[in-house]
């Protein structure tokens, strides 16, 4: 090709390429790699400034400050920091004197899908009548739009059942005093993520506890976990988000990056890891993805100097009770917790469903508007919560949920107190227990498939929030339409009172069974 | 000053929009000039040059985006220089980045294909193609023909970084021009 032609053919750049190249080394408020929109179509996506959150309109954490809970809030996160491990990480690539400029960026961003809202409004005609022509409209968009989320292939909750099953007793346990929440789905992404990151015998392990037999089995059944519980329709709302968050001065594989958009549903962004404004810009994600609920936790999420990566994933769950709480029917009364009583507020209703049993435990449900449900698992008197989380029982049953075979339908007097409960759990070395090793140490952590730029990067540390907090339905309740249902199942012959004054278990489900958040309340 | 105000000063005939220009430009345009005729006294002439085209140009134009006006006068300027100096054994920093992306592109027959201005389109609708950054580098190396070195000083990457990234790049432009071409 001649010289001349070439010349000629660059005269065609357009305008708006040149002057957005032109604008690289100008002025700090016209830094190239922030703003502006991308190409339609285009996967790559520039950055949509994530905003700090609003301080105002979260708040900081107090039972007071976000009240009404509307059913049921919950939000889990888990941020997994890799170091550089190979000495001095800050002067790699950088000139002396140099010093770090922001320039956090989306190299990738996750499209989620649309759903069809949620049949809310008023349906009642000017006569008072019941508007069952557009309830039905409305109701059968959203209905098969999640039909159609929920339907994915057969078996792909293999493995992650059994990886809930391995490792709910091992976070659970020990929780002492204090109150612990531990979310199997939220960690089983953030490790899948992890998995697809490295390669070897890294990668091995973290298949063998995810319950894959490789790499290709955990790219069909984690965008189907994903899927299967991706709920956004207006009302409630489950979403799994996660993100990859890079050093600018890494040489990323655009093929992995891609992997983790189109198989993870995850975001990667790429700045200087050295800046405030990255790990603002981490916080702020992490805020906006956990609805402001894990303020507390976020606010400690920091950088060290050798941070060269670092992967968070997230689970948020907004949801209301299918028959909510009466308000007036909520009393005080003393839950007998393990460092005393205490006084709190118990909320109460007459279920007429099944109660379930085991040698050591007795346990009932309530369901969720979306299908989702939340199981209560009450030790018996003089058995301990550790007990029931070491006895296998426990597993087996949040596995077969309502197919356990003790189990009777009868009239359950529910009092369930109301609780706003967080914690902080270090996963490292429950991780190390259960045979993640190589994760965690220098030389033998392999990236590869990430970047070749990181022979001596590790895992240093893995942190998991998460704040589980319930109420009665809250005054938006007004809001919701009640299809009215006919007909009604014969009364059951047996009553029970299942009043959970002492520390209990409790197990939020998806309509697959796959366990999303478990935790132990011995604090309401 | 805003570019906007800068393009009522032309229109105005107002002298001291050629000193705004210089201002806001001037580096940017000198860098540019640098690139392609290779000599600082060449280039400072060139950049005279530049607001003189600008100042003749503007009336009667009024580009949108004054920018990527500015910077192709300077690039016409220089090239027209260049040219001129045909005595001069050229080999600029122009010369070897045009090299760069011309050897990447060999034994494609994009001459026999193509037109120069539509063979210029496809590339635009390539870069759209790409994340910003990577358009940014990729620009920056090709048509303002900064050396890699200085691409990593302005953006604060390392050299093979930079480097790393438009050999990817040009690969990716060659697979997009391959396919595009058979679908012409």
């Amino acid at each position: 090709m001649k010289q001349e032609f070439l010349e000629e053919t660059l005269q065609e750049i357009s305008d708006r390429h040149i002057a957005e190249a032109a604008k690289l080394g100008m002025s700090p408020a016209e830094e190239v790699f922030i703003g502006d929109a991308a190409a339609p179509g285009d996967i790559y996506r520039p950055e949509k400034q994530t905003k700090k959150t609003d301080k105002k309109k979260n708040g900081r954490r107090s039972k007071c400050s976000w009240k009404p809970i509307i059913a049921l809030a919950t939000a889990a996160a888990v941020v997994a920091v890799i170091v550089f491990g190979g000495g001095d990480w800050w002067n790699v690539g950088r000139t002396p004197g140099e010093s770090p400029v922001l320039r956090a960026h989306a190299v990738s961003e996750a499209v989620y899908p649309e759903m069809s809202p949620y049949p809310m409004g008023n349906f009642i005609k000017p006569n008072g009548e019941f508007d069952h022509e557009s309830y039905e409209v409305v109701n059968n968009a959203w209905r098969q739009d999640r039909k159609e989320q929920r339907n994915q292939p057969e078996g792909y909750t293999e493995g992650a059942d059994q990886f809930a099953a391995v490792t709910i007793p091992h976070f659970l346990r020990g929780a002492g005093t204090g109150n612990v929440i531990y979310s199997p789905l939220n960690v089983y992404m953030a490790l899948a993520m992890a998995a697809e990151i490295t390669d070897g015998e890294t990668r091995a392990q973290l298949l063998a506890l995810l319950g894959a037999e490789d790499i290709d089995a955990l790219r069909w059944k984690a965008p189907a976990i994903w899927n299967a519980h991706y709920h956004r329709d207006g009302a409630t709302s489950t979403v799994l988000a996660s993100s990859l968050w890079l050093d600018e001065r890494i040489l990323y594989k655009e093929e992995t990056v891609k992997n983790l958009a189109e198989n993870y549903y995850a975001s990667t962004y790429q700045g200087d890891m050295q800046t405030t404004e990255m790990g603002d810009a981490l916080r702020a994600w992490l805020n906006q993805q956990t609805g402001g609920l894990l303020e507390d936790s976020i606010r400690n999420v920091k950088f060290s100097p050798e941070t060269v990566l670092a992967l968070a994933s997230t689970v948020y769950l907004r949801e209301k009770w299918s028959d909510e709480f009466s308000e007036k029917a909520t009393k005080t009364d003393i839950f007998h917790a393990p460092t005393g009583d205490v006084e709190c507020d118990f909320m109460y209703r007459q279920l007429d469903q099944n109660y379930y049993w085991a040698d050591k435990f007795g346990g009932t449900f309530k369901t969720l508007k979306n299908g989702d449900c939340m199981w209560f698992i009450l030790p018996d008197e003089g058995v301990s919560v550790d007990e029931v989380l070491g006895d296998s029982q426990l597993t087996e049953f949040l596995a077969a949920e309502e197919k356990w075979e003790n189990s009777k339908r009868v009239v359950i007097y529910f009092h369930l107190p109301k609780f706003d409960i967080s914690s902080d759990l270090d996963l490292k070395e429950g991780l190390t227990e259960l045979g993640i090793t190589e994760l965690f140490i220098s030389g033998k952590a392999d990236f590869t498939p990430l970047s070749d730029d990181l022979p001596f990067a590790y895992v240093g540390e893995v942190s998991h929030a998460a704040r589980v907090a319930v109420d009665e339905e809250g005054v938006t309740a007004a809001a919701y339409t009640e299809m009215p249902a006919p007909g009604a199942a014969p009364p059951p012959d047996e009553e029970i009172e299942f009043k959970l004054d002492r520390p209990f278990i409790f197990a939020i489900t998806g309509h697959d069974g796959l366990p999303l958040f478990v935790g132990v309340v011995n604090q309401p | 000053m805003e570019d906007r105000e800068i393009i009522d000063l032309l229109w105005a005939r107002v002298e001291t929009a050629v000193s705004a220009l210089a201002d806001k430009y001037g580096r940017l345009v000198y860098q540019l000039s640098r690139n392609i005729v290779g000599s600082d006294e060449d280039a400072s002439e060139c950049v005279n040059d530049t607001w003189l085209g600008v100042w003749d140009s503007i009336p009667p134009h009024k580009p949108e985006i004054l920018r990527a006006y500015v910077c192709r006068i300077g690039r016409n300027v220089s090239l027209k220089r260049c040219r001129s100096n045909t005595a001069a054994k050229r080999n600029t920093a122009y010369d070897v980045a045009l090299e760069e992306l011309e050897n990447s592109l060999s034994g494609l027959t994009l001459e026999e294909i193509w037109s120069a201005r539509e063979l210029g389109r496809a590339i635009d609708r390539f870069l759209d193609t790409l994340d910003r950054q990577t358009r940014v580098i990729f620009v920056r190396r090709y048509w303002f023909a900064d050396s890699v070195k200085e691409i990593a000083a302005l953006t604060g990457m390392s050299e093979n970084n930079i480097s790393v990234r438009l050999s990817r790049t040009r690969g990716r432009l060659r697979r997009y021009l391959e396919k595009e071409g058979v679908e012409l």
